[in-house]
């Protein structure tokens, strides 16, 4: 008999199987609407996070230029080094603290303690390393098979020539963000865009490029161009980094070049400043003294290192106002002029030493008093009762019409930042006008009790001698791309006309009066060949108790057409005279004599000038003392004839050797005569004729240096050769002469 | 047809041990022998069983064919992706190495530039009693002769007057009071 399955059997088998078939697939069906559809979203994120690994492209960091493309700020990539403790074999943690203390010259303890935390898989030992180290730092972990110790990438800003700009320039943080200068105002401009690439990676973790790959590219930032030359800023540094060591500036140096038609700021600086490689370190020795003697671990020391740190950062030309003193008389000479309250000759003044107003007696710096002047002489001897004497005249309207015409009363807007502006620091035309007369009029005609920042005055100043035209200043000339396509520029722009251009002129002209018309305050810099304009300034600091002053002056060329100013101001010298017209005109005029031939003014001499120049002594050395005399003589030189020989052995000066014209050279016949010295004598203090006469009659001869011998009340500064010294006859002693009186 | 059907019946029965005694009958009509006859022609028999045959070999052929194609195909795939992972992290290899002479190039530059810089110059010069170029080193010449009017025959005609102040100017000129013009 057959056992084959009966119909129910197989009824009951066939719903058994059925029953387990969409039980099982029912359940995987369920699971899987789970998965795919009510937690879908998650599962995929997690799956791309362990799938998909993302890298970030870091932008990199647009460079700055000078107006000639010199890279003045550039980035480049260097290294963390980090520790992960969580990695870290103990049985290596001593060689790895002694290896890398090494290497990234850090304390070994320093290391020791951050491997400490072993729940931490980063833990900072060093940043912004240079390739050099980080090879150093990959060579000791692959010979020694350590683990725990990683770098990663990360950027650094180079600043090439070190304190070179610095207070233009500012610097970057950690983050590769401005932080200061250039580098903050324009950080949006110079960061860029971060980007990122987004691919699939394979089991050691590598990049699969080829599947699921999504870049975003990274927007490298836009690079600058400046205004600001290579040269002229190191013709402003070098100057006034000379100015503060040689007068001991307690309160910096600052000094602003530009070029008058446009408002370009061709240099910008003060000193002392800092390095922006490493800005937190401080610079000056005066505040690296004072920090010394407080105790490092002091809230105190914390809080005058941070004082000191922001002050060297300060770019104080656009950030401390001050009071102008008599640099702005140019501005209430223009006023007078354009206003026709005053003609620079035909009325005049008696200065007696001080003016009484307002039941007040206000002093000249002159105390003994400069007598009778008409405007242009009161302007030459910066006279302070004729400048009040026209300042009443005018009137605070028209005062305050061209003190706020010049852009005295708001910030310039110059590309940079923490201008301050002088918002409450000058009288407004209601307290000009409160009191008649006006004492605030007085005292704000010479420049006295109110304040205004350098770049303000600068611009103003300049706008009356440029023709009249209050400029926009800017420093940043283009903003270019990579591949140095320009993205934008900026072009000159005129904020107003304050005064005509016929005005201007004749400001200009009683400009180049102060420098080179005799007994002018601004004669120290002036430069032969050169038609200079400028005016001194010694301001009172009237809200200091101590009796501090700020010596500037303000100078421009060439007067016919001007086209670059300066301007330069001490902050409380300490050494020498108190008077800008002695301190800070000399800086003025060096950098002036640099910057005029390299911008392509050349020099035009007048015969006088002419005259002045020294030239050439001629080689008679082997000639007959007679030929020799007869060949220096031609020079329009004299000569002495020192010996009994026949052949001229040596000459002083040397061949080629600067002699001033009419000059004596020395011809040495003879051994034996070349063997008598004589002493330098001491000529310091003396009147130029004077000490003309010493000299010469010492059998050496002179070099004037500074200002002419003839018309002014000249006493010598400084001799080139220290008294007392032995020199061979005819050696050049040089002399620096200035002015006996002291001019504010 | 016969034959076939014999055969069947064989395999049908073969189970049952059944056996197919039609082979031992005799053969009464023309007609079974002539079908006989027709039906053992070689052609008959032959054709079927080589198509057959070629027909699973070409199928073989074609399956291990296909099989061999994807498994290329497939190895190929494969093949691509290794190079193409190896070659992604060979250009990674390179680009950090370009970055790393790039920045080492930044770096190398800068200090370059520091070295090089003006300042350093200047003070290089001075060390090596260098010194810039003085004013009595240049020789000036003035190329201005002076404003000069000259009269030519086709001047306008003088009238009295105009000789009587030129004579005077002359003689002005002449007695050292004024600077002649020429």
């Amino acid at each position: 008999m057959s056992k084959l399955p009966t119909q129910q059997m197989k009824g009951r088998m066939i719903f058994v199987l059925t029953a387990m078939i969409i039980l099982g697939f029912g359940t995987l069906i369920v699971r899987l609407f789970y998965l795919q559809i009510v937690m879908g979203e998650f599962y995929q994120g997690k799956a791309n996070r362990q799938q998909m690994k993302s890298i970030s492209i870091s932008a990199k960091r647009g460079t700055i230029f000078d107006r000639n493309m010199n890279e003045l700020a550039k980035s480049a990539t260097v290294w963390t080094v980090f520790l992960a403790p969580n990695e870290i074999n103990a049985d290596q943690l001593n060689k790895i603290a002694d290896n890398l203390s090494v290497i990234l010259n850090i304390d070994r303890q320093v290391i020791i303690d951050k491997s400490k935390n072993k729940k931490s898989a980063y833990e900072t030992l060093k940043k912004k390393i240079e390739q050099s180290v980080a090879d150093e730092v990959d060579k000791f972990v692959l010979d020694n098979n350590i683990t725990g110790v990683h770098k990663e990438e990360d950027n650094k800003r180079y600043y090439p020539y070190e304190n070179f700009a610095a207070t233009i320039l500012g610097f970057t943080n950690d983050d590769n963000q401005g932080a200061y200068g250039i580098e903050s105002y324009y950080n949006k401009i110079l960061s860029g865009t971060p980007g990122m690439v987004v691919s699939a990676k394979n089991a050691w973790g590598s990049d699969m490029p080829f599947k699921y790959q999504q870049m975003y590219e990274a927007k490298d930032g836009n690079s600058i161009v400046l205004t600001i030359d290579q040269a002229i800023q190191h013709f402003l540094e070098k100057n006034l980094e000379t100015a503060v060591i040689e007068h001991g500036i307690g309160k910096r140096a600052t000094g602003i070049v530009m070029n008058v038609k446009t408002g370009e700021i061709l240099a910008m600086s003060t000193k002392n400043d800092f390095d922006p490689n490493e800005p937190m370190k401080i610079y000056d020795p005066n505040a690296i003294a004072a920090l010394e003697e407080l105790d490092k671990d002091s809230d105190e020391y914390l809080q005058a290192l941070g004082k000191s740190q922001f002050e060297q950062w300060r770019n104080k030309a656009i950030t401390d106002p001050y009071e102008p003193g008599s640099v702005f008389k140019l501005i209430t000479a223009a006023a007078a002029i354009e206003s026709k309250t005053m003609t620079p000759t035909g009325v005049y003044f008696n200065c007696p030493g001080y003016y009484e107003i307002g039941g007040r007696r206000i002093h000249c710096w002159n105390r003994s008093g400069h007598g009778s002047l008409d405007f242009l002489g009161g302007l030459m001897r910066s006279c302070n009762p004729v400048f009040m004497m026209v300042g009443g005249r005018m009137g605070p309207d028209t005062f305050y019409k061209y003190f706020d015409a010049f852009g005295l009363t708001e910030p310039t807007d110059i590309d940079l930042p923490g201008e301050a502006g002088n918002d409450g620091l000058y009288h407004t035309l209601a307290a000009l006008q409160r009191s008649d007369p006006s004492v605030e009029l007085a005292s704000s005609s010479f420049g006295q009790t109110f304040k205004i920042t350098p770049i303000q005055l600068i611009i103003a100043v300049s706008a009356t001698i440029n023709g009249g035209n209050l400029m926009q200043p800017y420093v940043v000339k283009q903003v270019i791309d990579k591949d140095n396509n320009v993205i934008s520029t900026t072009t000159p722009q005129v904020k107003r006309q304050v005064i005509s251009k016929e005005s201007s002129e004749i400001i200009a002209s009683m400009a180049e009066q102060v420098v080179s018309g005799v007994g002018g305050s601004g004669v120290h810099s002036y430069i032969p060949g050169y038609r200079i304009g400028g005016k001194t300034g010694t301001s009172e600091k009237l809200d200091q108790i101590e009796d501090k002053n700020i010596l500037s002056f303000y100078g421009f060329a060439p007067v016919d057409d001007p086209e670059i100013a300066v301007l330069v101001l001490l902050d409380e010298p300490e050494y020498g005279s108190s008077f800008g017209s002695v301190i800070a005109a000399p800086v003025v005029g060096a950098v002036l004599s640099d910057v005029l031939p390299y911008w392509g003014i050349e020099p035009h001499y007048t015969e006088q000038e002419l005259e002045m120049i020294d030239v050439a002594t001629p080689d008679v050395t082997g000639l007959k003392p007679h030929a020799a005399q007869s060949k220096i003589t031609a020079s329009n030189l004299k000569t002495r004839i020192i010996g009994s020989g026949t052949t001229v052995l040596k000459q002083i000066p040397a061949p080629q050797s600067p002699i001033p014209r009419g000059g004596t050279v020395i011809l040495y016949t003879d051994e034996e005569s070349q063997d008598r010295p004589i002493q330098v004598p001491n000529v310091i203090g003396l009147t130029g004729q004077q000490a003309n006469k010493t000299i010469i009659n010492a059998g050496l001869n002179i070099k004037i240096d500074g200002i002419a011998l003839e018309g002014n009340n000249t006493v010598v500064k400084s001799q080139s050769v220290e008294a007392g010294t032995e020199v061979a006859q005819g050696t050049v002693i040089e002399v620096e002469l200035i002015i006996a009186d002291n001019i504010g | 047809m016969r034959r076939v059907k014999e055969l069947t019946l064989n395999m049908n029965y073969q189970s049952n041990a059944a056996y197919d005694l039609s082979i031992y009958e005799n053969k009464n009509t023309q007609e079974e022998i002539a079908e006989e006859v027709l039906e053992s022609k070689p052609y008959l028999r032959v054709l079927p069983k080589k198509a057959t045959v070629l027909a699973a070999r070409i199928a073989v052929l074609k399956t291990s064919c296909a099989l061999l194609s994807v498994v290329a195909i497939m190895s190929v795939i494969i093949y691509n992706r290794v190079i193409l992972t190896e070659m992604g992290a060979e250009i990674n290899s390179y680009k950090k190495m370009i970055s790393k002479e790039v920045s080492e190039n930044t770096r190398l530059s800068s200090a370059l530039s520091s070295k090089v810089s003006i300042r350093n110059i200047e003070e290089s010069a001075l060390n090596m009693h260098l010194s810039k170029v003085d004013k009595f080193q240049i020789t000036y010449v003035d190329l201005s002769e002076g404003d000069k009017v000259q009269r030519t025959s086709a001047s306008p005609q003088m009238s009295l007057w105009d000789k009587i102040k030129i004579s005077f100017d002359e003689f002005l000129a002449y007695i050292g009071i004024k600077t002649n013009i020429n």
